[in-house]
């Protein structure tokens, strides 16, 4: 595999708040113009690794490569969708601001305004069938409205690798299926996408190959028996999977799903 | 306490006032919604407050004030906002509030032993508008300019931390440093405002308007336009009420932003 068609390389990372080890010697890596779905138990370290690969936390070990490059080489290449839809409510923001966030420029947010702002912030929010939300103040809207807009805020500069984590988990199931049809199409122009879901379902319709994380990576790969069984220790409840592409089914939810 | 200036040099007084108290709407209009937005009313307030222990101090030895003031404040704003940071990982705020009555006891001592500046503690506590001479003004403007432009050479910056410091880390954004730039900034507004509105009181001016402008607004522009409205309008009629009713500024201001945070 040539490096050139690395997109995202980690390579023995180990993350640790204070003394616990959230997570330990994780390496996979990502082609470019490759879906991959992260999947996982509640508390797994899914959020956590992503926040480690974007330098949000610190990294006690190990190496992370966005397209052979450190992160901060190229920041101006990445989308991110966090889980957190709230943001700090004392911020007065149209739902078209917040998108216009994407935008921030480096170094320390010094850019001149340019007209065409706007029109992308449009653009971005009509991908995701927003665009009525243009004026509406951010915190009044839905949850599942929120997470469209993080989607757009994300997309608004045309990043290269996106990564979401857990963006459907608060939307109805044909907005669900819009997204990823949406990813799908992105993917298609050469988009590499990390996408962090709790449905297995829906995500093993659309992903290339999935990645199962419980503190470190138990599983790699297109999915199949040996993923079934990955999943089945990593979630430690039953789970009917059936292999190629079919909706996969986790049979007995957890308590605290 | 305050005559009515009449003659000329009165009218002079009044102008300096007015000119001074503008310089102080602006600043507080692009420093105060993002005090506001980043919760650090508390700091910012303690950072007036504890400019009384360097002020005093800088009287006592007899250091020129306006050399030692400006560095003076950015460290302790500094240093304000590093306990504030600390603060929020869970340790208490106690230190916050610490370094802020140290502080001012320290500027209450010195004042006490600097001769002939007694009387004029209470003018640091609450400000003297009307007795601020044409370099005062000039030194509370330049401040104002300095915070203001600031402000908005670093405006998408500052928002993105204050919306979201994660996501702002994430594309690249010093959020660390853009965080200690704005506590610099706070600084330098606190300062200019020192002379016109006191320790005490100026905390009303930087913090009531945005407060109301949130509630007033859908959008971030909204919020620093009302903010801006309502500094221009409350030193204005604070200035009026000052006159008509022989009250110190400061203190017919806090009336008109409390009138105002009731009635919006
Ligand atoms: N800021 C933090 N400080 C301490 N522990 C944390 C912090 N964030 C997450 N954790 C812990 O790290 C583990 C992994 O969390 P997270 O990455 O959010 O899991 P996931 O996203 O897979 O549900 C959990 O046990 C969680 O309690
Ligand atoms: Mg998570």
């Amino acid at each position: 595999m040539s490096e050139r068609k690395i997109a995202l390389e980690v390579e023995d990372l180990w993350v640790s708040y204070g003394e616990s080890v959230v997570l330990e010697a994780v390496s996979f890596r990502v082609e470019r113009g490759r879906f991959i779905g992260i999947i996982g138990p509640n508390g797994a370290g899914k959020t956590t690794l992503f926040k480690a690969i974007l330098g949000i936390i610190p990294v006690k070990r190990g190496k992370v490569r966005v397209f052979g490059e450190d992160v901060d080489r190229v920041r101006d290449r990445i989308g991110y969708v966090p889980q957190m839809v709230e943001t700090n409510p004392m911020v007065p923001l149209t739902c078209g601001e917040m998108v216009a966030m994407g935008l921030v420029a480096r170094p320390w947010g010094v850019r001149v305004l340019s007209g065409s702002t706007e029109d992308k912030v449009r653009r971005a929010m009509a991908l995701l069938g927003i665009e009525d939300l243009f004026t509406v103040p951010y915190k009044t809207a839905s949850v599942g409205q929120k997470q469209r807009v993080l989607i757009a805020r994300a997309l608004v500069k045309d990043p290269q690798i996106l990564f979401l984590d857990e963006p459907t988990a608060s939307v109805d199931e044909p907005t669900e299926t819009n997204v990823f049809y949406l990813l799908n199409q992105l993917k298609g122009q050469g988009m590499t996408i990390v996408m962090i879901s709790h449905d297995i379902g829906v995500l093993s319709q659309f992903v290339d190959e999935i990645a199962c994380l419980n503190r470190t990576l138990v599983y790699h790969g297109k999915g199949g028996e040996e993923l079934s069984s990955a999943i089945t220790s990593a979630y430690s409840c039953p789970v009917d999977l059936i292999a190629h592409g079919m909706p996969h089914r986790v049979l007995k939810r957890h308590e605290d799903d | 306490m305050i005559e009515i200036p009449l003659d000329w040099s009165g009218l002079g007084l009044v102008k300096n006032a007015f000119l001074s108290l503008l310089g102080g709407a602006l600043v507080s209009a692009l420093v105060g919604p993002f005090m506001f937005m980043r919760r650090l009313g508390f700091v910012s307030a303690g950072i007036s407050h504890a400019l009384l222990g360097v002020i005093g101090v800088a009287l006592l030895f007899g250091l020129p004030l306006s050399a030692v003031l400006v560095p003076a404040t950015v460290v302790l704003g500094l240093f304000m906002g590093m306990l504030e940071r600390r603060s929020r990982s869970g340790a208490p705020e106690v230190a916050v509030a610490l370094t802020w009555t140290v502080g001012m006891a320290i500027g209450i001592t010195a004042l006490r032993q600097v001769k002939g500046y007694v009387p004029d503690a209470m003018s640091y506590l609450f400000g003297n508008a009307f007795l601020l001479s044409g370099s005062d003004v000039l030194f509370a403007w330049g401040l104002s300019l300095s915070a203001s432009l600031a402000v908005l050479l670093f405006f998408r910056g500052l928002l993105a931390c204050a919306v979201d410091e994660e996501f702002a880390v994430s594309q690249g954004l010093p959020a660390r440093g853009l965080y200690y730039l704005l506590l610099v900034i706070i600084s330098l507004a606190v300062l200019s405002l020192v002379k016109s509105l006191g320790v005490i009181l100026m905390i009303a001016m930087l913090l009531v308007p945005p407060a109301i402008g949130e509630r007033k607004s859908r959008g971030i522009l909204g919020m620093f336009l009302w903010t801006l409205g309502i500094n221009l309008f409350t030193v204005c009629v604070g200035l009026w009420l000052a006159l008509r009713m022989d009250l110190p500024v400061s203190v017919a201001i806090t009336f008109v932003l409390a009138g105002l945070y009731i009635l919006l």
